[in-house]
């Protein structure tokens, strides 16, 4: 399994799911996450991502493959890909950004968190709480008071739509 | 109950840190967690490394009148939008980073202009009469304190008492009580700097926010202090003197280090643009940020008295002028070179 490749070809890797599928990738591609370069620095070719599911690490290996050959000419392309990488439901975007979390790939989270963050601003706080999939722990006493210290910020319609 | 994946609350922080403050204080409310986050000290510093914008400048006059400025880029121009903040009758203000310390004759509060909390301090005992509080920030400790001066006019002197934001309950006095002036002062690198009269002349009180002991700083002139405005430029203290404004220039005098381990004033001249030059009392208020000094002028102060002059041609021409020196003289035109340039 884990080979050490002695020769001058690319130095590759291999990544197992956490639904036990393995990816093999180059070691360039892997290693803008910061949790796969400190395994490669301590000598690991063979990556196990228990947290990570197969779904999601296609998308990311995609992803890291794309941004890993970034020049100056292909930037419109790049910026295609990530607008068609974040156009997905919330659930999806939560478990790219629980694996972006976990693999440490900073400008991906950042990417995710910013989209998530864009989409929801305008929501009212019953519609965040459906998306998030968080129940309401505030008494009704407890709530109305928060909603009336923040009064301002209640001016006006919410979007109430779940996606 | 959570039937699908929950969010670990590290993943809210990030997610929440690029909303809008609006969108934040109307989610306070989804959960607790949520408000406890919103409030937090680790949170207000990434999110306001995250939000482009913001409330950058205040500009304030000598009496109650205050203006917010906001840095804004539309069509990759930028722009500052400058709103007239109404504020109680006769209020006064201090600010550090983002937070404001405003406060009446009767009590004081500090407020965050941004999430829009008030928050207020405690109240001191009847006899003293409150002349001003200054807000210091102490970034080693990341500490807020208030620096308040009372005047006790009966026995004639003044005492300084201090509160550290988000612990202490009550004011402490400190140990020495130089007589500061009742005039706003600025913070830089936790010291907070203000006039002072001190062996019969007037100077510069320096508090360390930290250890809460002054210093003395003396001025190159102890005489025309009432027209010196207290700044900072480029982590130091200078002073804008701007008694002479009516002849298109002022003086901006930096506290310098000399490599005696002496202190110095150098002093610069800062030109003004010349459509400004037939224009009496010019400047109503000045401050610095990011390196460049701003200065609110009063374009329409021939026809109106000064605290009703219109606030629309402020607004459109509050321009920003940079600082420059002696030798880049460009008539017609706003200086060139900024404190960053210089460097």
């Amino acid at each position: 399994m884990a080979s050490t490749t002695e020769t001058k070809q690319k130095k590759m890797l291999i990544l197992k799911s956490a639904d036990n599928d393995e990816f093999e990738i180059e070691e360039s591609v892997g290693v803008q996450s910061e949790t796969i370069k400190n395994l490669v620095e301590d000598g690991f070719t063979f990556v196990p991502l228990p947290n990570v599911y197969t779904k999601a690490l296609i998308k990311i290996i995609d992803y890291l493959k794309k941004h890993a050959n970034k020049t100056d000419s292909n930037d419109e392309e790049i910026k295609t890909f990530d607008k068609d990488f974040v156009n997905t439901t919330f659930d999806d975007l939560f478990e790219l950004v629980s694996a972006a979390n976990y693999l440490h790939i900073s400008c991906l989270m950042n990417m995710l968190c910013q989209t998530i963050a864009d989409r929801i601003k305008d929501k009212s706080p019953e519609a965040v709480r459906k998306i998030f999939h968080i129940n309401c722990d505030y008494t009704p006493e407890e709530e109305a008071k928060i909603r009336k210290a923040n009064a301002q910020a209640f001016e006006g319609q919410f979007d109430e739509s779940l996606d | 109950m959570n039937c699908k994946l929950s969010i670990p609350h590290e993943i809210i922080f990030e997610i929440f840190s690029w909303l809008p403050i609006k969108s934040l204080m109307r989610f306070k409310c989804v959960i607790k967690f949520c408000n406890s986050l919103v409030s937090g000290s680790d949170f207000s510093d990434t999110h306001r490394c995250r939000s482009s914008g913001g409330t950058k400048f205040f500009l304030h006059e000598r009496e109650s009148v205050f203006y917010s400025a906001e840095q804004k880029i539309e069509d990759g121009k930028d722009y500052l939008q400058i709103e007239r903040c109404n504020s109680p009758a006769s209020s006064w203000l201090d600010c550090v980073n983002d937070l404001f310390c405003i406060w009446g004759p009767s009590s004081a509060a500090i407020f965050n202009p941004s999430t829009r909390e008030v928050r207020f301090l405690p109240n001191l005992s009847e006899d003293f009469s409150p002349l001003y509080y200054s807000l210091g920030f102490e970034p080693e400790e990341n500490k807020y304190k208030v620096l308040l001066t009372t005047d006790h006019v009966q026995k004639g002197y003044r005492k300084h008492w201090v509160t550290t934001l988000g612990t202490d309950k009550s004011w402490r006095e400190t140990k020495s009580s130089p007589r500061i002036l009742g005039m706003p002062g600025v913070c830089i690198n936790g010291v907070i700097y203000k006039f002072v009269r001190h062996e019969c002349k007037t100077a510069i009180a320096a508090f360390d926010v930290k250890t809460e002991i002054f210093r003395f700083i003396a001025l190159w002139n102890a005489s025309d202090w009432w027209y010196y405005k207290l700044i900072e430029v480029n982590g130091q203290l200078a002073i804008i003197d701007y008694q002479i404004y009516v002849r298109g220039y002022v003086h901006l005098r930096v506290l310098e280090q000399t490599e005696e381990e002496e202190e110095e004033w150098e002093s610069q001249i800062i030109h003004f643009p010349l459509i400004w030059k037939d224009i009496p009392e010019v400047i109503l208020s000045c401050m610095s940020c990011d390196g460049e000094i701003f200065f609110m002028v009063n374009l329409a102060s021939v026809k109106y008295p000064r605290s009703t002059y219109d606030e629309q041609r402020i607004n459109r021409h509050s321009d920003r002028i940079r600082a420059s020196t002696n030798n880049t003289k460009e008539p017609g035109s706003l200086p060139g070179s900024t404190d960053r340039d210089r460097k």
